[in-house]
């Protein structure tokens, strides 16, 4: 054997072939919906200065949600690529290591408690914060050169204190409406948002994106461990803190708009690592562009599955997410053995 | 060219000292061994010399200054550090895992340049792992894979290298191979230390030898002069049988001593 299966370089069409999708993948978020609406035509009328009610329900409701759906997505792929990386395992991703159900609780802190109906910015704060507290907490708890198994026990940890904050929350709520309204939030959907959401979260994720793009090379150092990542010229306590602060800003702020979508960035780093040629710091935007690609299709797929009530989308991205968790524990459990 | 000096450092981690005043001179044009029994405090005494971590007290100077935190990015340039046992995280290809080694020359955004291209086939030519360029690490003999994670602190073209243990798991073959380069790397006048557990290898290749035993400095010098039985029993607790061949010396480890014994 003198080929191993896949680590061949990047090809060059790769990110201009994810860049490509994602465009195509909003313009159809842009014209898919319960109400047909002719695309070129609307935004034609759009440009011209015209106002009907498709120029409407094109700015008011698919905007929104197409927007939504490219950002969380992405935050979503590229917190799970420098997650991964950080930690130096392929299943640390936001959703199984507690970093989204931590920040859905500190959303659900800030909306249950009337906070952010004055101040809309304690939302994403709170998720925010819900996710820097998680990915802190993970770090002490697993240690530095973490195994598969600290890292999964951690999460279960994490997850597990995190469930019960909120049902702690649920237990409290003053009737059975706010509690389901608070459970529905959860599950994860990208529905009935409006521009004030992407307004209020976008500059928030464009930050900790910018932390985490920054992190490439010390990613691709820590290949090799601390020690030489150090010894290359890495300055550990800094990389550390440019992705916690990265995670928790892209995550929070995700989590605070969209609820618990999960497994996105567990399954798109899986699928997208061959093709990089596994280098961490490739993957960091590749995962960026996947995530969004990934997010606008399943966002899709839910408005044009026929079902009752429209299915949530964190219930579909789980319910495809699960399994390739799963098949990846299995490929991994020689090492966990260990 | 560069030097490095240890003067009186001490490291302790939680009330028990590792290292304790240890004063080493390590000059370029030589192969500086470090040996001693496990726990010795031989890797702390080369993390310390690497600059990976601090000393508790006294300090580290190349070329006779200090390095500051945000002069650190810089030293990447000139001393490059083979971890112990190393292993790579992701099943990256040998040539890009060799690359790695040019990450201290490279700007934020990491293109590599000519330069960079041409030191990676250099590092791969040198360590004899140009054959195995499309591999992984995962799927190489332990003896291939050492080679190539030389291959990677090589690729950093430093004029210092620190390698923890880079023949402890090899077999003869491999051992022989990786010394000679080690030597070679001296010769070419770089300063390079190389911890080590077999004393023939630290008696044959070694320039210089730094003995350590509890944290302490037991010997420092030539490796005749480190090498003697009183020292070898007091830091290993051993009695060895000696020989020679075409001039050079060998030790052979050959019964345990009890504690009275022990001088």
């Amino acid at each position: 054997m003198t080929e191993s299966r896949g680590n061949a370089p990047m090809p060059a069409w790769l990110l201009p072939g994810l860049g490509l999708l994602v465009i195509l993948l909003f313009f159809l978020s842009l014209g898919v919906g319960t109400m047909p609406l002719p695309l070129t035509g609307t935004l034609a009328a759009l440009f011209r200065g015209e106002s009907s009610l498709e120029t409407l329900l094109l700015l008011e409701l698919r905007l929104p949600r197409a927007l939504l759906g490219l950002l969380v997505g992405a935050s979503l792929g590229l917190a799970g690529a420098a997650m991964q990386g950080f930690l130096r395992n392929p299943l640390a991703e936001p959703g199984v290591i507690g970093v989204s159900s931590c920040a859905a609780f500190g959303a659900v802190l800030a909306f249950y408690s009337g906070i952010s109906l004055t101040f809309p910015l304690a939302l994403p704060l709170g998720g925010i914060g819900g996710a820097f507290l998680s990915v802190l907490l993970l770090h002490l708890l697993a240690g530095r050169e973490a195994s598969t198994l600290s890292i999964i026990l951690a999460g279960v940890a994490i997850n597990a204190f995190s469930a019960a904050l909120t049902s702690l929350v649920l237990n409290f709520a003053p009737n059975p409406y706010a509690a389901l309204e608070i459970i529905f939030w959860i599950m994860g959907s990208l529905a009935d948002r409006s521009m004030e959401h992407v307004q209020l979260v976008a500059p928030i994720m464009l930050l900790g994106w910018l932390l985490l793009l920054a992190s490439g090379r010390g990613l691709d150092a820590l290949t090799l461990g601390e020690d030489t990542a150090a010894s290359l010229g890495i300055d550990l306590g800094y990389l550390r803190l440019k992705l916690i602060l990265g995670t928790a800003l892209a995550v929070g702020a995700a989590v605070a708009v969209s609820g618990a979508i999960g497994f996105v960035g567990l399954v798109v780093p899986h699928l997208l690592r061959p093709l990089v040629g596994q280098q961490p710091a490739r993957l960091l935007p590749a995962s960026a562009l996947g995530g969004a690609a990934l997010l606008l299709a399943a966002d899709l797929l839910v408005r044009l599955l026929p079902t009752g009530p429209e299915l949530k989308l964190g219930v579909v991205t789980a319910l495809v997410g699960a399994p390739i968790f799963l098949l990846l524990l299995h490929r991994l459990r020689r090492e966990m053995a260990e | 060219m560069m030097r490095i000096t240890a003067e009186a450092v001490s490291v302790e981690i939680g009330g028990k000292p590792l290292l304790d005043g240890v004063d080493l001179e390590v000059r370029p044009g030589e192969l500086t061994g470090l040996i001693g029994p496990n726990g010795a405090g031989k890797t702390t005494l080369l993390r310390v010399l690497g600059a990976l971590r601090p000393p508790g007290s006294g300090r580290v100077l190349y070329d006779g200054k200090t390095i500051a935190r945000r002069e650190r990015p810089a030293l990447a340039r000139r001393l490059a550090y083979l971890a112990q046992g190393g292993e790579a995280h992701w099943p990256l290809r040998v040539e890009r895992l060799v690359a790695l080694g040019r990450l201290p020359h490279q700007g934020p955004l990491g293109r590599a340049s000519a330069e960079d291209q041409s030191a990676v086939e250099r590092a791969l030519q040198r360590s004899g792992v140009e054959h195995l360029r499309a591999r992984t690490l995962a799927t190489l003999s332990g003896g291939e894979r050492m080679q190539v994670l030389l291959a990677r602190a090589l690729a950093v073209e430093a004029e210092a290298l620190l390698a923890d243990e880079p023949v402890a798991a090899l077999d003869p073959h491999h051992q022989l191979r990786v010394m000679d380069l080690l030597r070679a790397e001296a010769r070419a006048g770089k300063a390079v230390v190389v911890v080590l557990h077999d004393l023939s290898l630290a008696a044959r290749f070694c320039d210089q030898l730094a003995l350590l035993h509890r944290g302490r400095l037991l010997a420092q010098g030539r490796p005749e002069s480190v090498l003697g039985d009183r020292e070898l029993a007091s830091a290993y607790g051993v009695r060895v049988l000696r020989g020679m061949e075409r001039g050079e010396p060998f030790l052979l480890p050959w019964e345990r001593l009890e504690a009275g014994e022990r001088p």
